[in-house]
């Protein structure tokens, strides 16, 4: 299929260079004060309607500009616009490097900036871009977290105000895959999942797809967040501190030589120090992280190449010699090239790296076993993009993972277990986008050929992606999406556990199918007013196979997982109100998930059927602002006790040897996840404020409130007590941050 | 020309906007003012019968408990359910129970006697189905249905009898074979050397049981650790032949512990006995046991019972025996115990 797609091009550039004289304008979309590219930056011919998107590099391509002179524009949200005159005199490709200044009056950038975006936004039906801007808009505590801000998009739920694990529209927690610059982490969360480990000021721009997401993504069945990070400074040095109640940080960056340019940032935790010595608690949690990267940018092309590393470390110790202790640590780095291999052929390559570990140490008394789970992977991704004479782009590429999940406990019996494979992960896709008449599609086609070779199964091992959009009155679109997936990794905890801590990762085994699902996704958008818009969109996710506990495991020879279906279904509405002093944004998610396995149905515990998001911020003056979040989700499911008996074990299976034995009381349970917790709601408050602003010095100052008005939101319930433990109650906190521009 | 929305100039539709939100915010905040949550579900009373049919034996039991709300009602004494009438039939005839308190044979926490219902002379038919009633006024009716499985055959051969007579004559392993029963789901086989313990104040009939596996845990201390087999499963293999062997390590060493133990004992025999599970048994047993399984990944335990609309276990087994008449005194030889920690 390839080849027939590079004959076709190559046909179509001879048909054109014999009959016509056209040329190609490129080159790169860059930020005036940094250096640093601008990703989904518009570049128009004005007066033509001929344009292109920059892609996550920075790099753009109009081509096919018959011969004459134009004005081409380039825009991107937060920049101001600028205009270039070209003249085409022959064939020949013309490279035009905009370089963008910071816009000086704010517009209305956050809500309307996806908007902005039209090369993913325009065609895909549940992806939302996510600049660094809107990011720290968005109110989610003592301190910005990218999981936790995304988690206000439609579509998501959460367990917990200290997790930032999320499902998204009825999907596992496992099954949604992070990258940064190209590499899989997979434990994207500080302290079992009360931040992120991914310091919001090192990522340029995320990528969330909630379902139905192109075939140049993979291996997980629900959701993709994407993060690109940022090259540093290239104009300047400068470095920044920033202290909170929560941790403290350093963040280093600027240009090493004319072509090199670097960025560190390291964070450290400070909860047990501020928690002790404020509120008296103990807190046994600790944490650092630390991300660095260079860049080198060829001043003569297009290319530029850049190595990156993030190192994080969790440590969680027991409160009790009885209670278990936890470590978690990820290891990753990358090699990402973007350079243009011919004419019209744009390269994204990146090779990684990644050593993830979590333990389970269990002390003297503990009752729990030990355990560990490590995932060393190696990874090469390639991402081609082919442009054409028109707007058609096609994107071919592949990538090749080995992960090797090795998990090692030891079990009740005293004997240690240990479990490791390695899963071949080798992809194969393309993806064909067009534009017809205002019609957008994009078709694709992800061949997993590791898990033909593992599984033997089609079926999982080709996924057809499909999204198209189609113009109504007004600005107004119609998309729908279909797409097939599968995922051959996943992780093993038990299915109840309220916050799941130690969660391992394994290889599907090949007794098993492996994961798969269907998303079909229908919608609706456009603007109501010039500063509202309105998203709606319906969705079905379908699950042919997952993997879930073996209900009837009676026998040691049962197994302990089996291949068991779901569904889920939903729909959501996403509205966005921006004018300069104020934006708003609101979403709903309606949810209906259900699990089934040998005819037993039932809710998983993340099944959450109303889900509200609301937020506003405001601007009153210069400098200030003030953001509200408020959050609604309705009851999760939860299994009732409904009474306890004396089981005997009957002992050593010795004749009559249950007639005087003592039993265990059994707690008796209802119906699974058959009720339903108390609805959850929250309001958090942040006010920031530029206290400083001087040359090369800028002191920023923040309050916030979590938990305004004190909701006593139910975190879990000891079973055997009734116990209630409540999440966050109201929580005051403040953080003051310094950074220099010598 | 007027921006709508610019700084200072609230638009008519924002205040719309604004004025339905805050009414959102407000309902919504007064909606869900019912924060409570009751853990534990209404309690329904249930019962939980335990009752395994021995064909080896003209008594059996019926253990009968009801299920409580939670931990903080319990009280161990009562939860027997001691209205109950409770009742075994083949079809043909009925056998009625009566109740009884057992003194337990190690007293534990809960050292008081144990209420059963008991059945005397009534010995099950191996190979027979038989189906028990539970019915109380207080706590309900159950019924259950098992079999009891057919008998079996146990044989040892000359040459292994002249091993367990004289255990260092040679090193081969005592070995017992059988066929498993139809219906078995699992088996358990025990051997035992049976001894008199002769005291001044009289002779106590004893036994000690040979361990599967003999674990030297320190030669220098003579240190043991003795592993006894669990119930396996037969795998569904109905009329397959086993063969099953002891270390004769293990069997040496158990010699030498009736030796030690007792200055003038009197050997009596060696007894193979082989006790054969049905499914509803074997089943109950392993979900209670699920740790057991050395493979499981899963911190689970499953809660499974065989009794229709109640809990517990009612099944059966059947046991088959062969013994080896011992010489009255047999001598031990140490130094060939230390060879095991070379």
């Amino acid at each position: 299929m390839i080849r027939v797609s590079f004959l076709f091009l190559y046909a179509t550039c001879l048909f054109y260079s014999a009959f016509a004289q056209q040329a190609d304008i490129h080159g790169t979309v860059s930020d005036s004060t940094t250096g640093e590219r601008i990703p989904y930056a518009n570049v128009i011919v004005l007066g033509l309607s001929k344009g292109s998107a920059a892609n996550t590099a920075g790099y753009y391509r109009i081509p096919s500009l018959p011969l004459g002179a134009y004005d081409i524009q380039a825009s991107a949200v937060g920049f101001e616009k600028r205009t270039v005159r070209v003249v085409v005199l022959d064939d020949k490709t013309i490279t035009v490097n905009f370089v963008l200044p910071p816009s000086t009056v704010r517009l209305n950038e956050v809500v309307v900036t996806e908007s902005m975006k039209p090369e993913l936004l325009s065609t895909q039906t549940s992806v939302h871009v996510i600049d660094q801007s809107e990011l720290k808009q968005v109110p989610v505590g003592p301190q910005p977290d990218i999981l936790k801000s995304i988690q206000i998009l439609p579509g998501f739920v959460t367990t917990s105000d200290v997790n930032a694990q999320f499902y998204v529209r009825g999907g596992a927690g496992d099954q949604n895959l992070f990258l940064l610059d190209g590499m899989r982490i997979y434990n994207p969360f500080h302290a079992f999942g009360l931040f992120s480990t991914f310091d919001p000021d090192i990522v340029r721009t995320t990528e969330v797809y909630t379902g139905a997401f192109p075939s140049d993504f993979g291996g997980r069945l629900s959701a993709v967040v994407n993060m690109i990070s940022r090259d540093g400074n290239a104009g300047q040095f400068s470095s920044g501190v920033n202290v909170n109640f929560l941790s403290s940080k350093i963040q280093i960056e600027g240009p090493i030589g004319n072509s090199v340019q670097g960025i560190f940032t390291g964070r450290k935790s400070l909860f047990s120090n501020t928690f002790k010595t404020y509120l008296k608690q103990d807190v046994p949690l600790s944490f650092y992280d630390a991300f660095a990267k260079l860049s080198i940018k060829d001043p003569s092309s297009q290319d530029r190449y850049s190595v990156q590393a993030l190192i994080t470390d969790d440590y969680l110790s027991g409160s009790s010699g009885s209670d278990a202790a936890y470590s978690w640590s990820t290891k990753a780095v990358g090699v990402e090239g973007n350079f243009l291999m011919s004419d019209r052929l744009f390269w994204n390559l990146t090779l990684s790296l990644s050593d993830y570990e979590a333990r389970r140490i269990v002390g003297e008394f503990g009752s729990a076993p030990p355990g560990r789970s490590t995932i060393s992977e190696f990874g090469l991704r390639a991402n081609i993009t082919s442009y054409t004479d028109s707007k058609d782009i096609y994107f071919f590429g592949f990538e090749l993972d080995f992960p090797k999940a090795e998990y090692q406990f030891v079990d009740r019996l005293g004997t240690q277990v240990r479990l490791a494979e390695t899963l071949l992960q080798f992809s194969l896709w393309m993806r064909y986008q067009l534009n017809a008449d205002g019609v957008n599609a994009d078709l694709g086609l992800r061949a997993e050929i590791g898990n033909f070779f593992r599984w033997g199964d089609i079926e999982s091992a080709l996924e057809p992606r499909a999204s198209i959009s189609i113009p109504l009155s007004g600005q107004w679109r119609a998309k729908a999406s279909y797409g097939r997936f599968s995922q051959g990794l996943i992780t093993v905890s038990n299915e109840d556990d309220i916050l799941p801590i130690f969660t391992p990762w394994i290889v599907i085994p090949t007794a098993l199918k492996p994961q798969t699902a269907n998303h079909y996704v229908l919608g609706v958008e456009g603007p109501l007013t010039p500063v509202l818009s309105a998203t709606v969109q319906a969705f079905y996710k379908q699950y042919p196979s997952l993997v879930a506990y073996n209900r009837d495991k009676i026998e040691v020879t049962d197994p302990d997982y089996i291949n068991a279906e779901g569904e889920s279904r939903g729909a959501e509405v996403l509205l966005r109100y921006s004018v300069p002093f104020m934006d708003f944004f609101a979403s709903y998610t309606l949810t209906k998930v259900v699990l089934a396995q040998s005819g037993f149905e039932y809710p998983p515990r993340y099944d959450r059927r109303h889900t509200v998001n609301l937020l506003n911020v405001l601007r009153p003056a210069q400098g200030l602002d003030v953001s509200f979040r408020w959050e609604f989700g309705s009851g999760l499911p939860f299994t009732r006790l409904v009474g306890f008996y004396e089981k005997l074990s009957l002992g050593d299976a010795y004749p009559n040897s249950y007639v005087d034995e003592t039993g265990q009381p059994i707690p008796i349970y209802g119906a699974k996840n058959g009720a339903r917790l108390p609805t959850y709601h929250r309001l958090d408050v942040n006010v920031n404020y530029i206290l400083l602003r001087l040359p090369g010095l800028e002191a920023k100052i923040g309050a916030g409130v979590t938990n305004a008005y004190d909701r006593k939101n139910i975190f879990y319930f000891d079973r055997a007590t009734g116990r209630r433990t409540n999440m966050l109650r109201f929580f005051p906190t403040a953080a003051f941050s310094l950074e220099f521009r010598p | 020309m007027r921006i709508p929305g610019s700084l200072g100039l609230w638009p008519f539709h924002l205040m719309r906007l604004t004025k339905w939100i805050g009414l959102a915010l407000f309902a919504s905040l007064f909606l869900s003012c019912d924060d409570s949550v009751d853990p534990f579900g209404e309690f329904v009373p249930r019962m939980a019968v335990y009752s395994v049919l021995s064909a080896e034996s003209d008594t059996q039991y019926v253990r009968v408990v009801r299920s409580y709300r939670s931990p903080d009602d319990l009280t161990k004494g009562d939860l027997a359910v001691r209205d109950a009438v409770v009742e075994i039939t083949d079809g043909s005839q009925t056998v009625v129970f009566s109740d009884t308190l057992l003194e337990r044979s190690e007293p534990s926490e809960f050292g008081d006697s144990v209420f059963v219902y008991v059945a005397r002379g009534f010995k099950p038919v191996p190979g027979t189905t038989y189906t028990l009633t539970v019915t109380s006024p207080s706590a309900g009716t159950i019924s259950a249905t098992t079999r009891v499985p057919p008998k079996s055959n146990l044989s040892t051969d000359y040459s292994q009898n002249v091993v367990i007579r004289n255990p260092w004559s040679s090193v081969s392993n005592p070995v017992v074979s059988f066929t498993i029963s139809p219906g078995a789901s699992a088996f358990l086989v025990r051997f035992r050397i049976e001894y008199e313990d002769i005291t001044p104040s009289g002779v106590i009939q004893k036994a000690i049981d040979v361990p599967d596996r003999l674990v030297v845990v320190s030669c220098f201390q003579e240190v043991y650790d003795f592993q006894f087999r669990t119930a396996s499963s037969t795998g569904g293999s109905s009329g397959k032949l086993v063969k099953y062997d002891y270390p004769h390590f293990s069997y040496r060493r158990c010699v030498e512990l009736v030796n030690e133990r007792s200055y003038n004992n009197r050997f009596l025999r060696a007894k193979f006995t082989v006790v054969q599970f049905n499914d509803e048994w074997y089943k109950y047993y392993t979900s209670a046991r699920t740790f057991q399984d050395r493979f499981s990944i899963r911190i689970d335990q499953p809660d499974y019972s065989p009794v229709p609309g109640g809990l517990g276990v009612f099944g059966g087994y059947v046991v088959d025996t062969i013994s080896v008449n011992l010489p009255v005194v047999m001598q031990t030889s140490r130094p060939d115990l230390w060879s095991a920690c070379e």
